[in-house]
């Protein structure tokens, strides 16, 4: 787990300081002012980056070393279930057309767009998180 | 002392000894509809005609179909005092001075145009499932027919007010006339009394928009309707259906309810439309001027798809034997001719391609259908490039795109475009087919993925039937896609194993 903390830690640190420079570079010369939405874009991306980083420290701290992570461990060791991976499913994409739709509303300033956009969502929110709900099962 | 019979029973029992209507009744009441979502887009164009109906009634009563000159005098300050027809000035009368006039006139507006969609998706489905194959086939002529009577209806029905964009669409309609060989100009000077405009087009098309277009839909919506009865409504493939059964709900309490609630919701939807949505702003447009023809001018949804072809049309005139042979004949006769006939012609070729002899009452997925499903999606595309291409003085103008380089846009799209979702369409069925026959043969992901001690990563997949049973048969309906399906919160395999999903509808009878 230490080395998927220390590969976004790298990414978060790259965007961070690409985000300091795009912003003295696009500030310098004739520009009134830095180019804040590329500043923003970077800026919050490297956020993200330092999230997982974080999240992916506080976890391995708190397990023991895996397989993966041991240099003499044997392929045999990791045998097991991974967990659940989604096998298909469009909410998604649901979730991305009512979001765009709700930016739009922003763009163009029609806020019964962005309600409308928003009670979408939070519905494709539901869908994604209860696609493969399939209830509790019965005890024997 | 004999027990006088309660009173209800004693009513009943006078009016059956009058009518005889207890055996007809009863085989009515008893009738059994199977239930699909899909089964009701028809029923959609239908209570939309009840609306037209009724809003159409009262917008009549207050409707001058005149072309006599007056000069306006109500109550839209703009307009007073212009010379205008007595139709235009009567139609400002509804919208401005008759209370609720603005209401139904919108209300009219919108059903009419929910009326064609409801027909174009209800046809659609007819289509795509093959529900017009025999014994059908007179049903899907008569369907046809219809949409084109609502074509008319529509179009006679928005050029009744004589604005100046329904003027336009007239002003175009002449020109199609006219370009015929021939019979043209004479049609085009019977049809309007002399020269365009003239001054009986408009009571010429009250006529038919009030009576004799209504009275021809009303006839052919029953013979359509008691064909469907005579015929009996087509079913999916489901455990019970069978092609020589009907399996679902009785007309009385179930189907006549379900129906009942469609009808007021789409009274409820049209109101709601007509109140809160403004369409056809007349007023704005001004009375109609021969010499005048502004730009921007979009017809209704249905008839946007031959302005679009009018549009995209290359200026081809042909000079033979001392006739000239109008560009405006092909797009404005020709398609809309080849197009009918293809659509009227499709059930028998597709018979006579399949070798298909008997009755055919079970339905067909798209999926399974994957020819025709891709000549469905072919004529989509080519409606919606030609569609999109009677608006393309708006594109042009919003996007700040070349006009010129939007009617080249059109014709290579006309021309490529549908192929293109041809082949994309068929692909997309033949690759649903082979998900089914997947599925049915290894069974449903889980989504559980496993590392083997070997290093490899692997899906487990819960099978649908019994290891000797694999792989199951295609029944012509969905296969489980997800293990909700299956019932995963019961106990597991083996018992689960067995709880294939079973049909939720009961079976409640097999009609006559």
């Amino acid at each position: 787990m230490r080395t998927e903390a220390k590969v976004f830690g790298v990414i978060a640190l790259f965007l961070l300081s690409a985000a300091g420079v795009y912003w003295w570079w696009t500030g310098v010369g004739a520009a009134a002012h830095p180019e804040y939405s590329g500043t923003l874009t970077l800026g919050l991306s490297g956020v993200m980056s330092l999230l997982c980083a974080g999240y992916f420290w506080l976890v391995a701290r708190r397990m023991p070393l895996r397989p993966e992570d041991r240099a003499n461990a044997e392929i045999a060791e990791g045998a097991g279930a991974v967990g659940f991976f989604a096998p298909s499913g469009f909410w998604p994409f649901g979730i991305a057309v009512s979001v765009a739709a709700g930016a739009v509303g922003v763009a163009v300033g029609q806020w019964w767009l962005l309600g409308a956009a928003t009670i979408a969502t939070l519905l494709a929110i539901a869908g994604l998180t209860y696609e493969f709900y399939a209830g509790v099962p019965e005890s024997r | 002392m004999r027990r006088r019979r309660p009173r209800v029973i004693r009513v009943a029992g006078g009016l059956d000894e009058r009518f005889q209507a207890a055996t007809p009744l009863r085989r009515a009441v008893n009738k059994v509809f199977p239930d699909h979502w899909s089964f009701m887009l028809g029923e959609l164009a239908l209570y939309s005609f009840v609306v037209l109906v009724l809003t159409g009634t009262f917008v009549a009563l207050f409707f001058d179909p005149s072309m006599r000159e007056v000069s306006y005098d109500g109550s839209y300050t703009p307009l007073r005092g212009m010379p205008m027809s007595a139709a235009y000035d009567s139609t400002l009368n509804i919208t401005f001075d008759v209370r609720g006039g603005l209401l139904v006139r919108q209300m009219h507006h919108w059903a009419a145009d929910l009326f064609v969609a409801a027909i174009v998706v209800h046809m659609a489905r007819i289509f795509l499932t093959g529900a017009f194959r025999k014994p059908r086939e007179a049903n899907w002529v008569i369907g046809i027919v219809m949409f084109w009577l609502a074509f008319i209806e529509g179009f006679a029905g928005y050029s009744l007010p004589d604005d100046g964009l329904s003027g336009t669409g007239l002003r175009i309609a002449a020109s199609i006339v006219e370009s015929m060989p021939v019979i043209g100009t004479w049609a085009s000077s019977a049809l309007f009394g002399g020269e365009f405009p003239g001054e009986v087009i408009i009571g010429r098309l009250y006529i038919v928009h009030v009576l004799l277009v209504p009275g021809a839909l009303v006839a052919l919506i029953s013979v359509h309707l008691a064909l469907i009865v005579k015929q009996k409504h087509t079913q999916w493939h489901r455990p019970e259906h069978a092609n020589e059964n009907v399996v679902g709900e009785r007309m009385v309490p179930g189907f006549a309810g379900r129906s009942t609630g469609l009808a007021l919701i789409v009274f409820a939807v049209v109101a709601a439309l007509g109140g809160l949505v403004q369409i056809n702003p007349l007023w704005l447009f001004g009375p109609y001027e021969a010499a005048v023809v502004s730009s921007a001018s979009q017809p209704d949804w249905y008839v946007m798809f031959l302005d679009g072809a009018l549009r995209l049309m290359p200026p081809w005139e042909v000079r033979a034997f001392g006739y000239t042979l109008s560009p405006v004949f092909w797009p404005g006769v020709v398609l809309p001719g080849v197009l009918t006939m293809l659509a009227v012609a499709y059930p028998f070729g597709s018979a006579w391609r399949h070798r298909e002899q008997g009755a055919q009452n079970l339905l067909q997925r798209p999926r399974d259908a994957p020819t025709r499903t891709a000549a469905a999606a072919m004529a989509v595309t080519f409606y919606l490039v030609l569609a999109v291409s009677a608006a393309n003085d708006l594109i042009a103008d919003k996007f700040h795109i070349s006009l010129n380089a939007l009617v080249w846009a059109g014709r290579i799209a006309a021309v490529l475009l549908p192929p293109l979702a041809f082949y994309v369409a068929r692909r997309l069925c033949l690759g649903f087919q082979q998900r089914d026959r997947v599925r049915l043969a290894h069974g449903v992901e889980t989504g559980l993925v496993i590392r083997t001690p070997e290093g490899e990563y692997r899906e487990i997949e819960q099978p649908l039937a019994p290891a000797d049973r694999l792989p199951l048969p295609y029944a012509g309906w969905a296969v489980p896609k997800r293990m909700q399906r299956l019932g995963v919160a019961q106990p597991a395999a083996p018992e689960a194993q067995k709880a294939l999903p079973a049909p939720k509808q009961e079976l409640e009878s097999v009609d006559d």
